[in-house]
């Protein structure tokens, strides 16, 4: 009884930090997360490459940040900050969605056409991860996967606006929808097309570039800002970046809760997720749909990459999307899989209870907390908190 | 009024169960007719693929023993011959012993991936509970502390092999099959794509503790000095010397002998065929009598004490070990060892694992990340392409083509986007 | 081409190596209400879900207002305005019953409060449950429901699948009034039944369908007065 009273005084020691930590971290789980319960919703399957979906982000972030003039020791000051954030963030939810949608063409509609088993997805899957993780090992400046370091410069800066005006451009097109039809929208095949070109073009520079940017041991990410406390909260200082990372989950989540809810496409990922041929007979493209669903779940992870970054300081490391992939996917299931605010609301309580367990148990075996939590939901209430509503 | 609605409801239930029927037999049909139409067309594949299911399934006993024979002799055919220096090394001791160690692994993760149809991504945790009880056991923990304390070598004496030793392969067996069915019985009960995460957080979750259970595993440092096996019988002795001895991998090869041949014993069993049944269909296996816990139970049992096995030899033929040497990346190395031969198929984890430890090492020697990078890339063209692996078993590969429980929508309902 | 709208030539569907259907040919003309009645397993909801391009198609062809449908998936097939209530009615259940009628309106783009109000009109008991979730409602409510979805799309042609299935006698005639109404302002209907009796006073043709082929057609009235068709669909001896 004594480990019991003692974590009880612990934690109401730190009660007001650990919540403060939790919460951080809980949003970037709760973002991570609604990648594998929407994709889950919509195909019944669990995307076990959405790690690497979220570590793309962070090495998105070791080149973007740079290139707006950022470096390490002169963070951004004043208003700037805001205008880099925003900028920062859409590079890296660029290169997370491509990467998801990509993943959705090459390792998963290949087997939906052939209607493989389950078993066939997951090891798919778990193959793309592992093949996504070591090519970029393979980039991190000491074993050049490409010859090619040469031609990089005299072609990286045209190609990367050249490419991330086309991904801009695919991306909004995909969100829109486009209908045949309608005059003045570009048809679905022209569009698969420029979408297909410009993350070729954008892997290209990624596979060009980085080598280049890094150097050839991986560096860490520039400081974007520096931090400061904003407010103490009883005794725990609440620092700005925290205040960002809150910030930007709130206006994410909502932005998504209202895409899901309110959208002809998001009424169409529902509609497929609670039953897709009645969906297809109501003139719903099963395709774009579960093409959209991984892009929403890849802009989502990107975002939280970046913030992962920011507020932990994190190295760009290339098994960093290990833990919070797996985690996020724990608190998925928490808040029951397929349900899009049980994600949000899995994210956030797997944070609080990881952050709790801390005084208790010691930072060295936080990691196991998560999965003694998901097989203590998993035995007693397998449909998580909010239950498994696929596509509520 | 009530009489005429009795009668609708009975003959809507009559007609509800008249579907039912048509239905499921209609589906067994379709199956039977998609094995046929996914045989390849070229008259030249099929023939290799009927060449390739006769020879996965040997069954003379004559080719058998001139098989083993061949493959016994195999580490020393560069001292008769003069091969290139890849085959060279390939075909040298050390590198045929890591083959055999994992054809050891592939063959018992094929129990449970391949017969029983449970995806398992934690399967080191099992190679972990061999090697550390080996380490323990053998008295190497308690040795490699005492130096770390700072004891000089002539103070401890190096644990060195004792007969009674041999015991703990087998209690290793024990605590394997132990730690198989504690951590099978909460978690099998889930659904496939669950159990595969539970299963990876296990692996995990003994790694972390083997990590920081420092008075009990010796946490990060690792343990040394694990003892080499030998034999003592009378004045004969067999004594195993360092990791390049190539006596290890005819230990190896004795325990893959051992194996196969238990395995597929168990394949053709009561055991087997239910374990057939509770992957084509679980609840319909439950509604046949299938004991469908229990079974799987015996899947994940079986597979535990085959790593337990495999982790003991390998801990005292590499003399040291460390958490990290556990990590999930092995349990993705062993799998992608028994999906590329084929699961379900003996000869398929067999091939795999040769394939997986021959390959890299000749072709791309300590070049890890090029290694990884590629089974990466091999996995999902595999899956997409061959899902039946190199040398499928008849039985499984009906499944895999076929489409066995497939419910991912089929984008072909809505092509163009 | 004939003023049909939708027009099945020679049409076969195979199940892997089963023919459900066996070279079906049949056509619905403009203004049309047309039944295909027969008993289980003939191949009646196998015909509507390869017209809606949910199924392929093996041999023949199947036009639709003189343009060939049976390549196209059935997004496109929907936007063409051939819609469908299919079998067992597949009602979104967490949806409202009002996001289940704006889903109807999916491959026209948006719905607007009109179109709504329409299906209202037309069945007051689903503005009463308009805010209700769809899987809370009734067999017969989400048949109308079903119904109501379909009829969003402003369809050229509207499918049913057996929409009498599961229901009370009640409830089947009030939905087989219902749809003589829509018939009646204008609408192009294909209607599959197993209860031939209602199907065929309400329609203008039926064909009769059995193992996958069309063994009779004729005028409604006709069918209903055809011995054969008395004998095995209607119950009489």
């Amino acid at each position: 009884m004594d480990f019991l009273a003692d974590c009880a005084t612990n934690v109401a020691d730190q009660f007001w930090a650990q919540t403060r930590n939790g919460l951080t971290l809980g949003s970037i789980y709760a973002m991570i997360a609604l990648g594998y319960t929407m994709v889950y919703g919509v195909l019944q399957l669990i995307n076990f490459a959405h790690s690497e979906v979220f570590m793309v982000s962070t090495v998105a972030a070791l080149y973007a940040i740079p290139a707006f003039g950022v470096t390490d020791g002169d963070p951004a000051t004043g208003i700037a900050v805001i205008f880099i954030l925003i900028g920062v963030l859409l590079c890296c939810m660029a290169a997370s969605g491509a990467l998801a949608v990509l993943l959705e063409r090459l390792a998963y509609r290949p087997l939906r056409k052939r209607h493989a088993p389950r078993l066939s997805f997951l090891i798919s899957a778990i193959g793309a991860s592992l093949f996504i993780q070591y090519l970029f090992v393979l980039m991190d400046g000491q074993h050049y996967l490409f010859p090619i370091r040469g031609i990089a410069d005299p072609l990286g800066t045209p190609l990367l606006i050249i490419g991330g005006f086309l991904a801009v451009v695919a991306i909004g097109l995909l969100v829109t929808g486009t209908r045949r039809g309608e005059e003045g929208w570009v048809d679905a095949g022209t569009l698969a097309g420029l979408g297909a070109i410009a993350t070729l073009i954008l892997g290209a520079i990624l596979v060009i570039k980085l080598p280049d940017i890094l150097g050839p041991t991986p560096q860490s990410v520039p400081e974007l800002f520096s931090t400061s406390t904003v407010f103490t909260l009883f005794g725990a200082p609440i620092s700005n970046k925290r205040i960002m990372v809150v910030v930007v989950t709130v206006v994410m989540l909502v932005i998504l809760d209202a895409f899901v809810r309110r959208t002809r496409m998001g009424r169409g990922i529902r509609a497929v997720a609670q039953d897709s041929e009645a969906a297809s007979l109501m003139g719903v493209n099963i395709n774009r749909v579960v093409v959209v669903t991984f892009l929403v779940g890849g802009l989502m992870a990107g975002a939280a990459g970046l913030l992962y970054q920011i507020v932990l300081g994190a190295p760009a490391f290339w098994f960093i999307g290990f833990k919070p992939g797996i985690k996020a996917f724990v608190a998925a299931v928490l808040g029951g899989i397929g349900n899009i605010r049980g994600a949000m609301l899995g994210g956030l309580l797997l944070g609080l209870v990881e952050a709790y367990a801390v005084p208790c148990i010691g930072t060295q075996w936080i990691d196991v907390t998560a999965f003694v939590v998901l097989v203590a939901v998993l035995m007693f209430r397998p449909t998580g908190i909010l239950g498994e509503q696929v596509g509520a | 009024m009530s009489e005429r609605q009795r009668e609708l409801q009975r003959s809507y239930r009559e007609r509800l169960q008249r579907m039912r029927a048509q239905r499921s037999s209609a589906r067994g049909k379709l199956r039977e007719v998609i094995a046929k139409d996914a045989e390849p067309i070229t008259s030249r594949w099929r023939a290799l693929r009927a060449w390739l299911d006769e020879h996965s399934k040997v069954s003379y006993p004559g080719l058998s023993i001139l098989l083993i024979a061949v493959i016994a002799f195999l580490p020393l055919l560069g001292e008769v011959v003069d091969l290139p220096s890849e085959l060279d090394q390939a075909t040298s001791g050390s590198v045929l012993a890591r083959v055999m160690l994992f054809s050891l692994f592939a063959l018992g993760l094929n129990v449970v991936v391949g017969f029983a149809g449970l995806l398992d991504l934690g399967y080191v945790a099992f190679w972990l509970m061999g090697s550390y009880t080996a380490a323990i056991l053998t008295g190497a923990q308690d040795y490699s502390e005492k130096i770390q304390q700072g004891a000089s070598f002539t103070e401890v004496q190096e644990p060195v092999w004792q007969m009674w030793m041999w015991l703990i392969l087998a209690i290793a067996l024990g605590v394997a099959i132990v730690t198989g069915i504690a951590l099978g019985s909460p978690t099998l009960r889930l659904r496939g794509d669950y159990l595969a995460i539970v299963t990876l957080g296990f692996g995990e979750i003994l790694r972390i503790t083997a990590n920081n259970l420092t008075s009990v595993t010796g946490g990060p440092r690792g343990v040394r000095s694990i003892p080499h096996p030998e034999i003592r019988v009378g004045d004969a002795e067999l004594v195993w010397g360092t990791l390049l001895d190539t006596k290890y991998y005819w230990l190896l090869l004795a325990l893959v002998i051992l194996w196969i041949i238990a395995i597929r014993k168990l394949d053709d069993s009561r055991i087997g065929r239910a374990w057939v049944a509770i992957r084509e269909d679980e609840v319909a296996a439950a509604a046949m009598g299938v004991p469908v816990v229990r079974m799987k139970l015996a899947a994940f049992a079986i597979g535990a004490c085959t790593a337990g096995v495999g982790g003991v030899i390998y801990a005292e033929q590499v003399n040291f070990i460390n958490p990290p040497t556990f990590s999930l990346i092995q349990s993705i190395l062993i799998l992608s060892m028994v999906v590329l031969g084929g699961m379900g198929s003996i000869a398929g984890s067999i091939v795999g694992a040769a394939a997986l430890v021959i390959i890299p090492d000749a072709l791309l020697r300590e070049q890890d990340e090029y290694r990884f990078f590629l089974f990466g890339f091999v996995l999902v063209v595999i899956m997409i392409f061959r899902p039946q692996g190199l040398v499928p078993s008849k039985r499984r590969k009906a499944e895999l083509v076929g489409g066995g429980q497939a419910e991912i929508l089929d984008p072909a309902h809505a092509r163009s986007s | 081409m004939t003023d049909d709208l939708l027009e099945l030539q020679d049409v076969v569907v195979r199940y892997g190596g089963i023919e459900a259907v066996r070279g079906i040919s049949f056509n619905v003309a403009d203004g049309e209400l047309v039944t295909l009645i027969g008993g289980n397993g003939a191949g009646k909801t196998t015909t509507l879900t390869t017209i809606s391009g949910i199924k392929r198609p093996s041999g023949g062809t199947i036009s639709f207002a003189g343009e060939r449908i049976d390549n196209l998936p059935a997004h496109e097939v929907v936007e063409l305005g051939v819609c469908q209530a299919p079998e067992g009615r597949r009602i979104f259940p967490r949806m409202s019953v009002r996001e289940n009628l704006v889903m109807g309106a999916f491959a026209r783009g948006s719905a607007k409060q009109a179109d709504v109000d329409r299906v209202f009109d037309l069945f007051p008991v689903l503005k009463e449950r308009q805010k209700q979730a769809g899987g809370t409602l009734s067999g017969g409510e989400q048949q109308m429901l079903a119904i109501g979805r379909a009829l969003m799309s402003e369809p050229k042609l509207l499918m049913l699948d057996e929409p009498s299935m599961g229901l009370a006698p009640k409830f089947v005639e009030k939905i087989f009034e219902l749809l003589g109404d829509i018939h009646s302002q204008g609408t192009t209907i294909l209607l599959v039944e197993q209860n031939a009796h209602l199907a065929l006073q309400i329609a203008d043709r039926g064909y009769v369908l059995e193992s996958g082929e069309i063994v009779l057609e004729d005028d409604a009235k006709k069918l209903l007065g055809n011995d054969q068709v008395r004998k095995a669909y209607l119950g009489e001896s």
